[in-house]
């Protein structure tokens, strides 16, 4: 009997791949665009991930203010902690790892991010980001829901608001338990799933939005 | 015996490749549109490896800092660049800032902000036009609408502008 092929996650790896064609980032930037909008037009955006020079194209002509936090990393090499009182050690442990700003934000993106940090931990960060939320605040994330997912979180780039280029750098994939966004939410109980899509091999793209 | 057209000669040489190599366009640039280096380097103040200085730097001329800084940068309307070696935690108000070693602090670029492959910057940035090299490190905020590029008056400026 031949072994069960694995999802060919090699696509993720090349930076040539084909451009995700997202439709929810595609229309939330749309929904910020309309000439009516309630929203501002230019949004205050925080990106959870790491700096993408390959972005800044598209924020500086879209985004009024941008916030990247370079957060995954750390956040998630964070374990439950064996203090007395782990849940101010936590908090105290979020809080230097994204320092809290006056600044609240009207997207925030979290692309990749949400798998790689251990669920009881995210109730904290949960916590820690409604400091940077209006009461219309967006979380548009991606998430492995296969049960292979890279290694180490994945670099996004944006091309434009309907296309994002997705490579990482390097070869390596584990298994792990998917959280689906729906799981996610529960985690975020401030927040209410809006919508999700599933694209190519088990990525799933979906937003958040402010209860 | 000092000879300040020697030492002028050994800066350049020195940094020739950076204002030469460093200010290729990056991913995030236009390839028809390098960042503009308003001063050849030869042209350039400098802060060489050695120097660490504290306090409030102001000139009216370029700068090359390859050394370390903390405090204040104020070039006004001149070009400010960070060599590979430099270290520095200061808020920097300058034209152009150019970012090749460490920095920690706000920068405020009236014109353009660039960090390059071997740059990384920890602190917000204000300017209208910002660039990254591939390799950059930034962790920060970046406002590219408000007009913050000038260093605040002192406080007794701005009382009495208050006043009046």
């Amino acid at each position: 009997m031949l072994p069960q092929l694995q999802p060919a996650l090699s696509e993720y790896y090349s930076d040539n791949a084909e451009p995700l064609k997202t439709r929810i980032f595609d229309s939330i930037w749309q929904t910020f665009n309309q000439p009516n909008s309630t929203r501002v037009v230019k949004p205050k955006i925080l990106d959870l991930g790491e700096a993408q020079p390959d972005s800044f194209n598209f924020y500086s002509e879209q985004a009024g203010y941008l916030t990247i936090a370079d957060c995954i990393q750390p956040l998630s090499e964070l374990a439950w902690p064996e203090e007395e009182n782990p849940n101010q050690a936590l908090e105290k442990k979020i809080k230097e790892i994204i320092p809290p700003t006056f600044t609240q934000y009207d997207l925030i993106l979290s692309w990749d991010s949400f798998n790689f940090i251990q669920p009881k931990i995210l109730p904290y960060v949960h916590n820690h980001l409604l400091n940077f939320c209006t009461n219309k605040t967006i979380i548009h994330g991606f998430l492995f829901t296969s049960e292979n997912r890279p290694k180490q979180p994945s670099v996004f780039k944006i091309l434009d608001s309907g296309r994002i280029k997705h490579a990482v750098s390097n070869d390596e994939s584990r298994q792990h338990t998917p959280l689906t966004p729906l799981a996610i939410n529960k985690y975020l109980p401030n927040f209410q799933y809006a919508r999700s899509v599933l694209m190519r091999s088990g990525l799933q793209e979906f937003m958040l939005t402010r209860k | 015996m000092f000879d300040i057209n020697e030492m002028k000669k050994n800066v350049s040489d020195k940094f020739s490749k950076v204002s030469e190599n460093k200010f290729e366009p990056g991913v995030s640039q236009k390839k028809d549109e390098p960042v503009k280096t308003t001063n050849t380097s030869s042209q350039l103040a400098s802060i060489g490896p050695s120097i660490h200085f504290k306090g409030e730097l102001t000139g009216e001329e370029g700068l090359i800092i390859d050394g370390r800084v903390e405090g204040t940068i104020d070039l006004k309307g001149n070009q400010l660049i960070i060599g590979n070696n430099g270290k520095i935690k200061a808020d920097v108000f300058a034209q152009t800032i150019i970012v090749n070693g460490s920095l920690t602090g706000e920068l405020h670029g009236k014109e353009r902000v660039h960090i390059s492959k071997t740059g990384k910057v920890q602190g917000n940035i204000f300017s209208p036009r910002v660039s990254l090299e591939d390799g950059a490190k930034f962790k920060g905020s970046i406002d590219m609408s408000e007009a913050k590029h000038e260093k605040p008056q002192s406080n007794l400026q701005d009382n009495q502008l208050k006043r009046a």
